[in-house]
């Protein structure tokens, strides 16, 4: 035998008695590490429910050896429908955050500093949190929440109630406030937010929410606008966005109206005038409720377009447009709802939906109940009232950061007599607490969302998706936990949050046979039949004050708004959403301010540049984004920005615009008025802000870059 | 033959950037934070692009989501010396990084400016290295990298198919950016299967190729914006 016949049979015969080893699991020479039940390497697919914002997507998470790597839209959820946002996406950087809280602290120092924080055993941190509620008198224990989940914040509602307290406050949307208001004005008492069948309408006039930025339902307005691109409804649908700042929105929109802020109210009086003078109303058209809310002569579009800077013709065209369209839907609120007469402008926006026989059809508006049932309050309510000393315990909510400046939480939260937060991160809120008591992660924790903005009521529900990392708890196993400590069992009965929330479910939706809980468990949704929109006889007229938006000559009016990837400020941890260029500037790592090309030229400023932004209350001192889009007279400037921690990937990252706001709120309502703010601007200097600079950007090349694919081409 | 393609309907793109984030989870694509983006060294696979026209107030925007064209005669593929850059019989511009020895001509030859280069190795701070996903390769400095149509999504796909002992299916593989997207942007299939919904979807007239007059003859197809007619039915 040759030497390399033999080496070639050696090893031949040596890969076959491997092979024959291999032949079954049990003979590998090197048990595979099993850390969690499951194969080795094998991945599983486990439902979950997204709580990066309030919308409440199904998701899906990939678990390979026991650990989550990547997160997706359920494809069938009602809500989603398959997809997520930015945001969505990048849950997983909450979940494996390295900045995480990971036990319970409580503080030894001062309040307002990041440190120095002690940890604590749970029974400890719990007892401390429960001697200081008791010690608490009830008419200054203040509970707020973050709105993440109805079924949590229903027992946080027993909680205070079984205390003798006032009810918890949520912090909501920006504009949800004024929005539910606008809506009682037509329905009636209620604490209703408006619902937009979206995906079924052929024609959709936005005046005011930006809804594909973020709002209500992000996800579920972006898959609603591709059904009303896809000819859902016969034709290609249109949208119209009216809205002084660019959004993604607006620039999504076939048309784009930039409107001087504060004066969207106008503009859909004056439509609505046209459509009734022009002949263009219905059958069904609720012309005498209309006119009964709105007694008022409606301006003509000559006054209108002067008021709003919008051409008449183009109002004309408009209310053409939507008076001939088969199912018309006009959205309100959003922007239009934050400005000083945000009532008003909101108010006249649904009210077209009147004369469009909108309300309660296909393709219409209808309402989206409270969720969950329990009594709640709005933020604005503990702001406008006199705060001194009190016991705040804030769950999942960060005012600190994400309310005005003018608002006082930190002065509040300084002298407070204790601050209890129930969170996952040391941010602005947290670095008041006395005692910080860890949550689990969305992927983490039980699930129960109830959807807001929705018109059926929908529930998502999921099980825990992965085993905690940490020493964290679910929230409502503390308010429940908080509930047995301070002696409230009757009205905390429960051992476990998902039966507390199962009783509340039960006690809404099942029908007797106790199957629908489980079954949306399992299938990770439940809807409810839509709750009618019953119109009343007859309305009250409006009698709302209509102040116009009012900046002093030479000021620019400040537009604040929450952008895709940050939010109100949860997204700024998350280094994926961090180095994500903004969609519509390209900003990374950063805040900027948007400011026309106009403005721009006449004080030398160009992108990158560093601005001062002043206003009576405060100064922030940002990078510039001078952009076309940018309506001359307004400086926009997105949420998020300008924590002193939050962790590695926010700390020390922009500027809190917020800081800029005082105490003014939309007329009529305690809701926080964050577009409207007078501001000064001035140029500091060069800045160096990272601008993402890949792209085929120059928009001579595009033509060519549209250049026709040869017909039956290859490809 | 498989001709693996992707159609993206503009007319459908918000610019909400959910396929970037999900493309940088799916693909173990490393931030390399705000110093090294500054230098223009951000590593997305993806990006959306816009397209600004006008003055104001007659601004207009259109949104596009630019990824490898995974191009039939690609630019990038005969300049690598080492055959780190490759095409796959299924019409993939393929990788291998353990062959890239950075030489970053492929960079400097795509016309689509989508390929990144690690300047740095990763860095993905306790517990982040967790959330990586364990069927890509984390890619360490002096590699080149760029979008692979998921191709672990494309090998898992036909793995399932051949444990079924059936054929793929038109819809059965979704890259990470087709799923994420709630607006249904992204279609990919392959497009040489002419019952395939990308391949009907690649030949309407709204079918553009990007930068086509180069010739690259890419498996990405872009359906251009479309008008608003009241009159004209587009079902």
């Amino acid at each position: 035998m040759k030497r390399r016949t033999f080496l070639k049979t050696s090893a031949l015969a040596a890969g076959a008695s491997l092979l024959q080893s291999c032949a079954e699991d049990e003979q590998y020479l090197v048990q595979p590490l099993e850390r969690q039940p499951g194969r080795p390497g094998v991945s599983r697919w486990l439902n979950s429910v997204c709580g990066q914002c309030q919308a409440g997507c199904g998701t899906r998470i990939r678990i390979v050896d026991g650990d989550a790597r990547k997160i997706e839209g359920q494809p069938d959820h009602p809500i989603n429908h398959g997809g997520l946002c930015a945001l969505g996406q990048a849950g997983l950087q909450d979940h494996y955050n390295p900045d995480r809280v990971r036990t319970p602290l409580t503080r030894s120092g001062s309040r307002g500093s990041a440190g120095p924080l002690e940890e604590l055993a749970w029974h400890d941190g719990l007892a401390q949190a429960a001697r200081a509620i008791a010690a608490a008198s009830p008419e200054s224990l203040y509970v707020v929440s973050g709105g993440r989940s109805a079924y949590v914040d229903a027992l946080l509602a027993r909680l205070t109630q079984a205390l003798g307290a006032a009810p918890p406050a949520i912090g909501q949307v920006p504009g949800a406030e004024t929005e539910r208001a606008a809506l009682a004005r037509i329905l009636g008492p209620g604490r209703a937010l408006p619902a937009y069948d979206i995906a079924a309408a052929d024609y959709v006039l936005s005046i005011g929410p930006a809804f594909l930025d973020r709002g209500h339902q992000p996800v579920q307005g972006t898959w609603a606008m591709a059904q009303v691109r896809s000819a859902t409804a016969g034709r290609r649908g249109k949208l119209v966005q009216a809205e002084a700042r660019m959004s993604q929105t607006a620039a999504f929109a076939d048309e784009w109206l930039p409107i001087r802020p504060g004066t969207e109210g106008v503009l859909a009086r004056a439509i609505a005038g046209a459509l009734a003078e022009g002949g263009l109303l219905r059958e069904g058209s609720q012309a005498a409720l209309y006119s009964q809310l709105f007694p008022a002569a409606a301006p003509s579009i000559e006054e209108a377009a002067a008021t709003c800077d919008v051409p008449a013709p183009t109002i004309a065209r408009l209310a053409a447009e939507l008076g001939r369209a088969d199912r018309p839907l006009v959205l309100a609120g959003g922007s239009a709802a934050l400005t000083r007469n945000g009532e008003f402008s909101t108010l006249a926006a649904l009210a077209i939906n009147l004369l469009l026989a909108g309300f309660d059809r296909e393709g219409g508006v209808s309402v989206s109940e409270p969720a969950a049932g329990y009594d709640f309050r709005d933020l604005g309510e503990i702001e406008a009232g006199a705060r001194s000393g009190g016991t705040y315990v804030v769950v999942e909510a960060d005012p600190v950061h994400t309310r005005p400046e003018g608002r006082g939480w930190r002065e509040a939260l300084s002298a407070a007599e204790s601050v209890i937060v129930l969170g996952s991160f040391i941010d602005e809120t947290a670095l008041y607490a006395d005692v910080l008591l860890p949550l689990h992660s969305d992927i983490e924790r039980f699930g129960a969302v109830e959807a807001s903005g929705i018109a059926r009521p929908t529930v998502s529900l999921a099980r825990s998706a992965v085993a905690p990392l940490y020493d964290t708890r679910h929230p409502g196993e503390i308010v429940l936990a908080l509930g047995a400590a301070l002696d409230q069992r009757d009205a905390l009965p429960w051992d476990s949050f998902d039966a507390a929330a199962q009783a509340a479910f039960d006690a809404r939706y099942d029908d007797g046979t106790g199957g629908a809980w489980s079954q949306a468990l399992d299938g990770g949704a439940f809807q409810a039949e839509r709750a009618e929109a019953v119109l009343p006889e007859k309305l009250a007229a409006f009698d709302g004050p209509e102040p116009p938006a009012s900046t002093a000559d030479g000021e620019l009016t400040l537009v604040l708004f929450e952008s895709a990837k940050y939010g109100d400020g949860r997204g700024a941890n998350k280094p994926w959403l961090q180095e994500l260029p903004d969609t519509m500037t390209t900003f990374m790592w950063s805040s900027w301010a948007e400011i026309s090309v106009a403005d721009s030229q006449t004080q030398g400023i160009r992108t990158g540049d560093l601005v001062e932004i002043r206003s009576a209350q405060g100064k922030i001192t940002v990078p510039a984004a001078v952009r076309p889009g940018a309506r001359p007279g307004t400086v926009a400037v997105p949420l998020g920005g300008g924590y002193t921690d939050y962790g590695r990937y926010a700390a020390e990252r922009g500027e809190n615009p917020l800081a800029l706001v005082g105490a003014e709120t939309v007329a009529g309502t305690t809701a926080a008025a964050l577009v409207g703010t007078g501001v000064s601007l001035r140029r500091v200097g060069p800045g160096d802000p990272a601008i993402y600079g890949r792209g085929l950007r120059d928009a001579e090349q595009i033509p060519t870059g549209w250049a026709s694919m040869a017909k039956g081409g290859d490809h | 033959m498989t001709r693996w393609g992707m159609v993206v309907d503009t007319d459908r793109c918000t610019g909400c950037e959910a396929c970037v984030v999900a493309c940088a989870e799916e693909n173990n694509v490393q931030t390399v934070g705000e110093e090294e983006a500054k230098k223009g060294r951000a590593m997305h696979w993806l990006r959306i692009e816009r397209a600004v026209e006008g003055t104001f107030p007659e601004v207009s925007v259109k949104f596009r989501p630019v990824m490898c064209q995974q191009c039939g005669e690609a630019p990038c593929e005969p300049v690598c010396p080492v055959y780190a850059t490759y095409h796959t019989d299924e019409g993939l511009n393929a990788m291998v990084y353990s062959r890239c020895v950075g030489t970053r001509f492929c960079a400097n030859n795509c016309p689509y400016t989508v390929r990144t280069f690690n300047w740095f190795d990763p860095e993905f701070p306790e517990p982040l290295d967790r959330q990586l996903n364990p069927d890509v390769s984390v890619r360490v400095d002096g590699v080149m990298e760029k979008c692979t149509f998921c191709v672990q999504r494309i090998k898992e796909g036909q793995r399932t198919a051949k444990g079924e002992d059936r054929d793929v299916e038109d819809g059965d593989i979704q890259p990470a950016c087709a799923s994420a997207c709630a607006a249904q942007v992204f279609t990919f299939g392959d497009l040489e299967d002419p019952e395939s919904k990308a391949a009907k979807l690649s030949k309407s007239p709204r079918a553009r190729h990007l930068l086509a007059d180069l010739g690259t003859l890419p498996g990405v197809i872009y359906l251009e914006d479309q008008e608003w007619n009241p009159g004209t039915d587009v079902s």
